[in-house]
């Protein structure tokens, strides 16, 4: 199956013109897969993190958003132990007019403002919301121990 | 079906050894020993009888009923259980319509064009066509939607001509110094000219001659074709005209029109197209500049991307609204299923996110390919009026408008005559949802229907033990059985004509039943969920109907103890010739069976079979037509629980009648009269005993009785119910022997 021209270009587009602190990098046997890696936005827990993540395009994409995944640990009301990631725009809220760079800034936004009150991973989000200098401690802690190179 | 079947072979069809006894019963002992025992039945032990077997009946109709459920649900899974199958199966369809979906597209990609672009996609996306393609063809022939023009991956703005038509064909990209490989040297302003002229409409075997042979048609066309050969090295073919019939059906379809030419203002259609092609923002390709624009941001998007886009399945509605969602028809379906949740949201624009995503193409200044000869839209019209006043223009300025010209909105509302909305290429949204509706309703159902008929079960035990109501817990039945769709065609009332039933009082009973039911064809075990909601009304409702019973009965028996009146002074004097008979009849049964058909004869004779019960006869009487013995369990069991009064009336009749063998036979003529009279609806009725048939009939009718009342006097008393049914048939079958 030939890849989408929209896929190349955007992949040669994430490639020439890089976004700071993103990187998205395809597999060589699969350009449909890209290895992610985010780096934790400034004055948020995660600041000095580089957190993984997995994307991949399906196969009617951009008509249906892309699957992400945090690989990497880490403690947020809208990440899952999975990884999997509550975000409208990765579900309900996609557009055909987004796209990879777009919905990876998307996320690194999501790490600097975290929702608690649309929580996926319950318990985070309870102690966000109970005791929000104890679960940024925590944040901060995880992302030392499971996001710094 | 299973549910009329079973009833039959309950009541109706009798196991041949019981035939057999029966008849001789019937025919062995001579009616005076027979009737004192028969009016005694006919009163009491009788009713008993009947009584029972209607409980018993009505048992047998729960089991049934359940019965068939279950077997319903087991066909239900044993459909569903091969999904493999089920699933190849609708793979192979959609791959051969994806195969002739490709022959189809690529014949229209040789022979049809809209303005240098195509009529179907040219596959940017590679999933499923499932916009209507016939809308979208129609909206692109009307210039109202961008056609397919092919996406090219790379552009630059400093290509020649030669590139940008290399480009377009997909072809690699020549030296900038490249000439168009036929170039198109023969410059004809003429043809710009007549561009705009309507060409007559051809067919397309026409077509394809004009083709071949230019000179074929009109001198017009032949300038033109002449100004479009030097292009014929093109790997695009000319297009051709198409009759629009091919795939549409539609008797108002527009005339498609074709304008062949390749070129405007002498450059190739493609470099003019392509010169300052833009970026599709969503599928990344470079387009002529003249895409869709979203009606609400004014951003563009090419129709290839723009049929991609399309409400999202249906589903239950997020928690969290999106800002301002516009009310919309679906929400009209929403409220008329309350229950289910399920909700289909029109697209909302990829770019602002604004819903109902809709789109507006600005046409361009000039025609190519397929065109409505007679459009009827009033936008087209407009549109194409304009257009040609452009086209002029454009062809003395000799340079295409780039960009869309004139563009003076940038925001269209969703119902704006320009705008073509997501759900206008797809109109069956609102089908797709209700389907899904039904699905959702469905596997809801059927989860709640076995709590539902366990809760039923139960409550119907404790009514019919506790009231005295004998339609109650039966007419729960037949409601499930009512809305449980055609599969089970209710009892009796289901069948009853809707003449005989208005004719005969007697149905009363039965007859209203099948209006508290309307049941849609739904589900069944929506159906159940349905009875569930009706319990509650049921009390009032059976109040309401016992009384219209009642009413009806009395005012039944009215009407039939004047006509008995009436009727008794006339037929005593036919009664009085047929009593010879009579006596030749119940002295010598066997030869009298033979007269059965021969009118008169019958009429006494069968008299002396029904004597036990007189009212009994007139109340099965209204059966005729339709004289199953299912039928007849139930009306005499309806008559019998709520005539009480009507069977009182008679029984003393009957009584006296049967005291004295001799006079019997008038009293029972005038009853076997009466009957036919009723069934004829007031034939004149001297010679009661004329049509045939209907003798066979009244003779089934009146058997019964005789043969309940035989039960009762302690013959067989297990055997009551088949030796009935035996009954029946024995007459039956000679009644049509004679007939």
């Amino acid at each position: 199956m030939a890849l989408p021209k929209r896929i190349i270009k955007e992949t040669e587009r994430l490639v020439a013109e890089p976004v700071p602190g993103i990187q998205a990098i395809p597999h060589d046997d699969n350009l449909r897969y890209f290895d992610v890696s985010i780096h934790g936005p400034a004055q948020s827990p995660y600041e000095g993190g580089v957190f993984k993540l997995e994307l991949f395009l399906p196969e009617d994409y951009p008509m249906t958003p892309p699957k992400i995944r945090f690989l990497t640990k880490i403690y947020h009301p809208n990440i899952d132990r999975l990884g999997r990631i509550c975000l409208d725009v990765l579900k309900a809220n996609w557009s055909p007019a987004l796209q990879i760079r777009t919905i990876l800034l998307s996320i690194q936004a999501l790490l600097g403002a975290p929702n608690p009150d649309d929580p996926l991973a319950n318990d985070v989000a309870q102690r966000w919301k109970e005791d929000e200098p104890g679960a940024i401690a925590t944040a901060r802690e995880w992302t030392q121990t499971h996001a710094t190179p | 079906m299973g549910n009329t079947s079973t009833k039959e072979s309950r009541g109706g069809s009798p196991p041949p050894h019981h035939h057999h006894r029966n008849s001789r019963s019937f025919s062995g002992p001579s009616s005076s020993a027979y009737a004192p025992d028969m009016e005694r039945a006919g009163s009491s032990s009788l009713r008993l009888g009947r009584r029972h077997r209607g409980e018993n009946f009505e048992a047998a109709l729960l089991g049934l009923n359940l019965a068939q459920h279950r077997d319903r649900e087991r066909e239900r899974e044993r459909e569903e259980g091969p999904y493999k199958t089920r699933e190849e199966r609708r793979a192979e369809k959609e791959a051969e319509r994806r195969k002739e979906r490709e022959k189809e597209r690529e014949r229209s990609m040789a022979e049809e064009s809209v303005d240098g672009g195509y009529l179907v996609t040219v596959g940017v996306y590679t999933g499923p066509e499932d916009y209507n393609l016939k809308v979208v063809r129609q909206l692109q022939i009307e210039r109202r939607l961008a056609p397919f023009w092919k996406g090219i991956p790379d552009h630059e703005s400093d290509w020649t001509d030669a590139q940008l038509v290399a480009a377009a064909q997909g072809k690699d990209i020549p030296d900038a110094d490249a000439v168009v490989p036929p170039s198109p040297t023969k410059p004809t302003n003429e043809d710009l000219n007549r561009l705009t002229v309507p060409m007559a409409t051809r067919s397309r075997s026409q077509s394809y001659g004009s083709d071949a042979s230019p000179s074929s048609s009109t001198g017009r066309l032949s300038s033109l074709s002449l100004s479009s050969s030097p292009l014929a090295g093109f790997s695009r073919p000319r297009s051709k005209t198409l009759g629009f019939s091919r795939s549409s059906s539609s008797n108002s379809a527009p005339v498609e029109t074709n304008i062949p030419s390749r070129t405007v203002n002498n450059r190739p259609i493609e470099a003019v197209l392509y010169e300052k092609a833009s970026e599709c923002p969503i599928c990344f390709l470079y387009y002529p500049p003249h895409l869709n624009r979203t009606r609400c941001c004014d951003q563009p998007i090419c129709s290839e991307c723009f049929v991609q886009i399309k409400r999202a399945d249906p589903h239950v509605p997020e928690h969290s609204p999106p800002g301002s969602p516009a009310p919309q028809p679906a929400d009209q379906d929403r409220r008329a299923h309350a229950g289910d949740q399920l909700i289909s949201e029109p697209a909302s624009c990829p770019f602002c996110k604004q819903p109902e995503f809709g789109v507006v193409f600005t046409p361009l200044p000039w025609r190519r390919g397929l065109v409505y000869a007679n459009q009827t839209h009033p936008y087209g019209i407009q549109q194409q009026s304009h257009l040609s006043h452009g086209s002029n223009t454009s062809s003395t300025s000799s340079l295409p408008v780039p960009g869309t010209p004139n563009r003076k909105k940038t925001s269209y509302a969703v119902n704006a005559p320009e705008v073509v909305t997501t759900d206008r290429i797809r109109p069956d949204w609102a089908t797709k949802l209700a389907h899904a509706k039904n699905q959702a309703a469905r596997r809801a159902a059927a989860a709640t229907a076995l709590h539902t008929a366990a809760y039923l079960m139960h409550n119907m035990n404790g009514q019919s033990g506790s009231s005295s109501n004998p339609f109650s817990s039966r007419r729960i039945l037949r409601r499930m059985n009512n809305s449980s769709g055609s599969m089970t065609p209710n009892g009796g009332s289901g069948t009853v004509t809707p003449a005989a039933a208005s004719s005969t009082t007697n149905i009363v009973p039965e007859a209203p039943e099948p209006a508290p039911a309307p049941a849609p064809p739904a589900v069944q075990s929506a159906a159940l969920q349905n009875v569930l909601r009706r319990a509650r009304m049921v009390d009032l409702e059976e109040m309401m109907l016992m009384e219209a019973i009642r009413l009806s009965l009395a005012e039944e028996e009215e009407r039939k103890r004047k006509e008995e009146k009436e009727k008794k002074e006339k037929e005593e004097a036919d009664a009085e010739a047929g009593r010879a008979a009579a006596r030749l009849a119940t002295s010598a049964p066997e030869p009298s069976r033979m007269d059965l058909g021969k009118g008169k004869g019958l009429a006494p004779r069968v008299d002396t079979i029904s004597i036990g019960r007189r009212s009994e006869d007139t109340q099965s009487s209204p059966t005729i037509g339709f004289g199953t013995s299912s039928h007849h369990l139930k009306i005499h069991r309806a008559t019998s629980d709520v005539s009480s009064s009507a069977s009182s009336m008679k029984e003393p009749d009957a009584g006296s009648s049967d005291e004295e063998d001799g006079t019997e036979p008038v009293f029972n003529f005038q009853s076997l009269a009466q009957t036919l009279m009723e069934a004829e609806d007031g034939e004149a009725s001297g010679n009661a005993v004329a049509g045939k048939g209907k003798q066979a009939e009244n003779v089934e009718n009146v058997a019964p009785s005789k043969k309940e009342a035989d039960a009762a006097n302690g013959d067989e008393p297990d055997t009551a119910d088949s030796k009935t049914t035996v009954t029946h048939e024995t007459v039956r079958v000679l009644g049509q022997e004679t007939a």
